[in-house]
């Protein structure tokens, strides 16, 4: 068991205050990944909870006991560094049987879980080494392994594969997913590539500027972003945002052209941030007109720049592009994928968005 | 491309190397090959350079209680005396040294930094300035021409040093090992014993040959402070000879002999350590 309750969670540095009440509730064996731009306080806020920041504020629980007074060794709670962390000084299997052997198991009992956890990540032929003679990603599995030995209550990851490079990402990130379907231990992991929250999480936590933006499943926030921030962070090439007007239930543009209906009730002549990502529109007959500004095949899919009055629109398709650079073209949003956000707040104004 | 000129440079380097170490260590070697003579010899001209007839009759005079000319001087008791001051306070100085490196390099207090440049500092003020007012706070203290005394004064004089090398490389192992230790159960003092100190070794090990060897070789305050001759260390002892034996040399030779011995060996097999030490220190103090 170990589910995870934040209450009003605040950090401050001195003066400066960088977690601003954070609320959260992670139930056992839940995947959550949190995710934000670099210095909104994912870090801060996992070490709150592993218990190596002491927090201002707030309350941390696992399983209904509240564990922010206690010292890390106390709560239960396994975490895998940025860099590893590995002990340069001891073996793989050592390194991997620390934590036991500090809980004062037997040898015999601390070799039988090493084992077991090798076998589980590949490693048993490694164990006799030492971390300076392990590549990038063995290093990183030794580090799993050194948490999963211990079978904890939670698992703490800080981005465990920035030190990667790109290819040993994906399967790592593979790998981790998979070792928590065959655990099933609660894991909190914190990452500020929107790829990897997509891909791995059961549900993220969008943080921006010490404050969470939005909490969701990946298609929750993909398909009903709380706000403009979620709404780019999320997805990859990011939506699109134009200024747009109401005019009876449709938004037009600026320039008074039409661009369908949004997904929120939006008053005539109400200022608002319309919003569509990039496979929501379509070339059409008519439409709002653009000049075709690069096409960037990839194979699968192309990506068009489309130029209008005022803005650049990144448009993806998988058909087949016959228009060359130059070409006027008209595009229209797809019915029903149209955002639109209140200009002022930036928040999303259709139903719920108004939430968190 | 200018292998040439490199070489050169090489050769150069190495030949004003050569003439220095000549140049330092001539008197030594003479020395040295001296405590193997015999009086008359010595006493001979021209001088000779090697021994003639090589022999330890210097040696055993020294551990042998015979030879005195009036004076008391028990060579396995000096020998004792300075081990005891040296191993007690280099002892004492890796304890401190480390707590007092650790809480630099890890906690956060205000004037930390100030603290620990102010340690170095203080390091100046060492020498003859010093011997008057020492003497009178260790003659307060009751300490004067006492071995714990001598003990507490050296420890007092390696801390800053120590501790200063032993932060410096505190500072550089990364705090993450530390969390992860605590993470996987350890309290600070566990964390900071299994993980910290082992990766710290070379730091530990310069710290104590610097002091040992410094602790070894005081002169100036074990010889104003200790009175008795059962208290009396090696370098007093040999300053004694120096004055005693100024035409029976080899028995001088003998005992320097045997006072630079266990710095000799030291040096030999922690060098590898006492550069890699002091380096670490250096690159970010
Ligand atoms: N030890 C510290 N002292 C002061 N400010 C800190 C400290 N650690 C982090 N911060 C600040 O707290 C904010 C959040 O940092 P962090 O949690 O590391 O962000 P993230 O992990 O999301 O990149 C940043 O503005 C950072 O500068
Ligand atoms: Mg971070």
């Amino acid at each position: 068991m170990g589910s995870v309750t934040l209450r009003n969670i605040r950090k401050s540095y001195g003066a400066v205050e960088v977690l601003h009440g954070i609320d959260l509730d992670i139930k056992d064996g839940e995947f959550t990944v949190l995710v934000g731009p670099s210095g909104c306080g994912k870090s801060t806020l996992l070490r709150s909870i592993a218990g190596l920041e002491t927090i201002s504020d707030g309350e941390i629980s696992v399983d209904d006991t509240v564990i922010n007074t206690l010292v890390p060794k106390e709560r239960d709670i396994a975490m895998v560094f940025q860099n590893y962390a590995l002990y340069p000084h001891m073996t793989v299997a050592k390194n991997m049987g620390f934590s036991l052997r500090l809980a004062k198991e037997s040898q015999e009992e601390i070799d039988k879980k090493v084992k077991a956890a090798a076998e589980i990540l590949d490693l048993n032929a490694l164990l006799d080494r030492y971390p300076r003679q392990l590549s990038g990603g063995q290093r990183q599995r030794v580090a799993m392994g050194r948490a999963i030995v211990r079978d904890p209550k939670v698992f703490l990851f800080d981005e465990p594969l920035s030190n990667l490079d790109a290819k040993l990402r994906v399967q790592m990130r593979s790998e981790i997913k998979e070792l928590h379907q065959r655990l099933k231990t609660t894991t909190i992991y914190v990452t500020h590539d929107q790829i990897e929250a997509m891909t791995m999480a059961d549900k993220i936590v969008v943080m921006r500027g010490g404050h969470v933006e939005q909490i969701g499943s990946p298609i929750e926030l993909y398909d009903n972003p709380a706000s403009v921030f979620v709404a780019g962070f999320i997805g990859s090439p990011a939506m699109n945002f134009i200024d747009a007007v109401g005019d009876g239930k449709a938004l037009k543009t600026t320039t008074q052209e039409l661009l369908g209906t949004p997904n929120a009730t939006v008053a005539s002549g109400q200022k608002v941030i319309a919003g569509f990502r990039p496979e929501d529109i379509r070339l059409a007959e008519k439409g709002i007109a653009a000049k075709v500004a690069l096409i960037e095949p990839t194979g699968a899919e192309t990506q068009l720049t489309l130029r209008t009055e005022n803005e650049a629109i990144i448009m993806t398709t998988r058909d087949r592009i016959t228009h060359s650079v130059g070409d006027q073209v008209f595009f229209e949003v797809i019915e029903g994928k149209l955002h639109c956000f209140d200009s002022e707040t930036e928040r999303s104004l259709a139903e719920g968005g108004q939430a968190q | 491309m200018n292998e040439q000129p490199r070489t050169l440079n090489w050769i150069m380097l190495g030949l004003i190397g050569l003439v220095i170490s000549i140049y330092v260590l001539f008197p030594v070697f003479w020395l040295f090959l001296a405590s193997f003579k015999t009086q008359p010899e010595l006493a001979q001209l021209p001088i000779s350079f090697w021994p003639e007839a090589p022999t330890l009759e210097a040696y055993k005079a020294l551990f042998s209680p015979t030879h005195q000319k009036g004076q008391l001087l028990d060579w396995p008791q000096l020998i004792g005396n300075s081990f005891f001051i040296a191993v007690s306070s280099t002892i004492i100085v890796l304890i401190f040294g480390t707590l007092a490196g650790y809480a630099f390099a890890r906690l956060n207090f205000p004037g930390r930094d100030l603290i620990l440049g102010g340690l170095l500092i203080s390091r100046m003020f060492q020498g003859a300035a010093l011997l008057l007012p020492t003497y009178r706070l260790m003659s307060m203290l009751g300490l004067q021409d006492s071995l714990i005394g001598l003990v507490l004064l050296y420890s007092a004089f390696g801390l800053p040093f120590a501790t200063w090398i032993i932060a410096s490389s505190l500072r550089e192992i990364p705090r993450e090992l530390e969390e992860s230790a605590m993470m996987d159960g350890a309290s600070r003092l566990q964390s900071m014993v299994m993980v910290v100190l082992p990766l710290a070794t070379p730091a530990l090990i310069t710290a104590a040959m610097w002091h040992f060897v410094g602790a070894w070789s005081e002169f100036a305050f074990a010889s104003i402070l200790l009175e008795s001759n059962e208290h009396k260390t090696v370098t007093i002892g040999l300053a004694s000879f120096v004055e005693l034996f100024t035409l029976e040399f080899q028995y001088v030779g003998a005992a320097a002999t045997i006072v630079a011995l266990p710095i000799m060996l030291i040096f030999l097999f922690g060098q590898r350590y006492f550069t890699r030490g002091l380096l670490a220190g250096a690159v970010k103090g």
